[in-house]
């Protein structure tokens, strides 16, 4: 009895064969969008080169872009958010690594929205912040989508704006991210 | 007695089991293929100070540029250290596409109206077909407004031109450091004297230390060859050391120099000024950028 109740322990500390190729949903084109909305100036800008898992078993989510990858509507701001903003050289990336809060597999059900709240580290600017934000998860013909939209703000990754310009770079930025995840590995 | 055992074997696969989990962001880390990075804003400003740099607008921006050259800052109290005396340049200029601008511009000394085209065929990027430099083609022309000396001379136009062709080549070693070699061929149809060569050769150097985001130490170099030839006064080697600052969509540039001419045929081949005794002339670049034109960009 005894040894049965070590063997359960066992295996609830080691957990399910987590990254079995079922359980896993990738894309290397996500799309996360920002808008620095001021009254002067609006600066927006897409990255359609978001990698992503997601673990279907486990509610795992990890997020990974370049900074490079975003693709200004006015080409100025692109080099100023590379070069003086992000500082894409010294910190090329931005990852997210997290997972569902109280993930449960059964509630992925094919055309019904799943409201999820992920929480995990953030990290950009080579700064990792814990954050908590809503989503939406639902499965459809193509894939699952995943969608969410939150705020950053640039002081907590230690993204400065001159005093010089704080008229025309809003200091939190909107974010929304949207994914079409499909079965890794097919 | 298995009891320990299982413990143990548990305890020792827990650290494997935090390193599979840290294995899903490396593992997408391998999945995202690698990219052609390209290295941008080698220089913040199209020009080095005097010499125009790799850097372009991009397509859709609009550049206006305003260079100028006060006097000879040891000319005394009388003259306000040079502040009375001024040469000027202004131009504006195109980004048609992302590696082509075009430009055309104004100056004060010998009254040139002048106009380049300026490409970037190949540019430093790293990752998948990394390139270590940034190449820039300038053409440029100019002709002069100026009357003759002798009115009663009768020259065909023609020779109120002059030519610039530039291999601009610069890398940016870190974000820090950039630096730039600029083989220059110059045509001067006219010249003073039969004994003046009309087509020269010149090249120069330049660099930038940014120490902060924003601001950075410039200099430019260029060494004329042949300048023993050329009669009239002695010509210098221009040296120029600089100050970058930009501020969102401006960038002021500001300098020591020994030219006060502002394009190319002037500052390379016509530098009479020497920094040896002291004639040096503060200067100043203003660049302002417009975008013209956005970036089509899928919401």
């Amino acid at each position: 009895m005894k040894k049965i109740f070590w063997f359960a322990l066992l295996l609830l500390i080691q957990g399910p064969e987590a990254y079995s190729q079922d359980s896993l949903w990738f894309t290397r084109t996500g799309r996360i969008y920002f808008i620095s909305h001021t009254d002067i100036i609006d600066i927006d800008a897409n990255n359609y080169q978001v990698g992503s898992f997601l673990n279907v078993k486990t509610g795992e989510m990890v997020f990974s872009l370049l900074m490079k990858s975003f693709q200004f509507t006015l080409p100025l701001a692109e080099e100023h958010f590379n070069e003086n903003y992000v500082e894409s050289e010294k910190y090329p990336k931005a990852t997210f690594k997290g997972k569902i809060a109280g993930f449960d597999p059964v509630m992925i059900i094919p055309d019904k929205e799943y409201p999820v709240e992920v929480e995990g580290d953030l990290t950009m600017h080579g700064v990792t912040s814990g954050i908590r934000e809503k989503g939406v998860l639902k499965k459809t013909g193509e894939g699952i989508r995943a969608t969410s939209k939150f705020q950053v703000k640039l002081d907590t990754y230690k993204i400065k704006v001159p005093d010089i310009v704080k008229d025309r770079v809003a200091p939190v930025i909107p974010i929304e991210v949207e994914i079409l995840y499909k079965p890794y590995g097919k | 007695m298995p009891r320990i055992v299982i413990l143990i074997v548990t305890l020792a696969l827990l650290p494997l089991r935090v390193a599979c989990q840290d294995d899903l962001l490396e593992m997408l880390d391998k999945e995202i293929k690698p990219k052609r990075i390209p290295v941008d804003a080698t220089f913040k400003s199209t020009r080095v100070i005097n010499c125009h740099s790799v850097e372009r607008m991009q397509g859709g921006d609009l550049e206006l540029h305003v260079a100028h050259r006060f006097g000879l800052l040891n000319s005394g109290f009388k003259q306000f250290y040079g502040l009375d005396e001024s040469s000027s340049h202004v131009s504006l200029e195109a980004g048609i596409t992302d590696w082509l601008e075009i430009g055309a511009g104004r100056a004060t000394v010998d009254q040139y109206f002048n106009g380049f085209i300026k490409l970037s065929p190949i540019r430093q990027s790293k990752g998948k077909w990394a390139m270590p430099v940034t190449v820039s083609l300038l053409g440029e022309a100019m002709t002069t407004t100026k009357d003759y000396p002798d009115p009663s001379w009768v020259v065909d136009s023609i020779h109120r031109r002059s030519f610039c062709w530039q291999v601009l080549v610069a890398r940016k070693f870190a974000p820090w450091l950039s630096l730039q070699l600029s083989p220059t061929w110059i045509h001067r149809n006219m010249v003073a004297t039969p004994q003046d060569a009309n087509r020269m050769f010149a090249l120069g150097v330049g660099g930038r230390l940014k120490f902060t985001p924003r601001s950075a130490l410039t200099c430019e170099y260029f060494w004329l060859k042949d300048r023993e030839l050329l009669t009239g006064a002695p010509r210098y080697n221009p040296l120029t050391i600089g100050f970058d600052i930009e501020t969102g969509s401006h960038v002021f540039q500001i300098f020591l120099t020994n030219s006060f001419n502002i394009l190319e045929p002037g500052y390379i081949t016509e530098t009479t000024r020497s920094w040896k005794k002291k004639e040096l002339h503060v200067g100043f670049n203003i660049s302002r950028v417009f975008t013209v034109i956005k970036k089509k960009n899928k919401k």
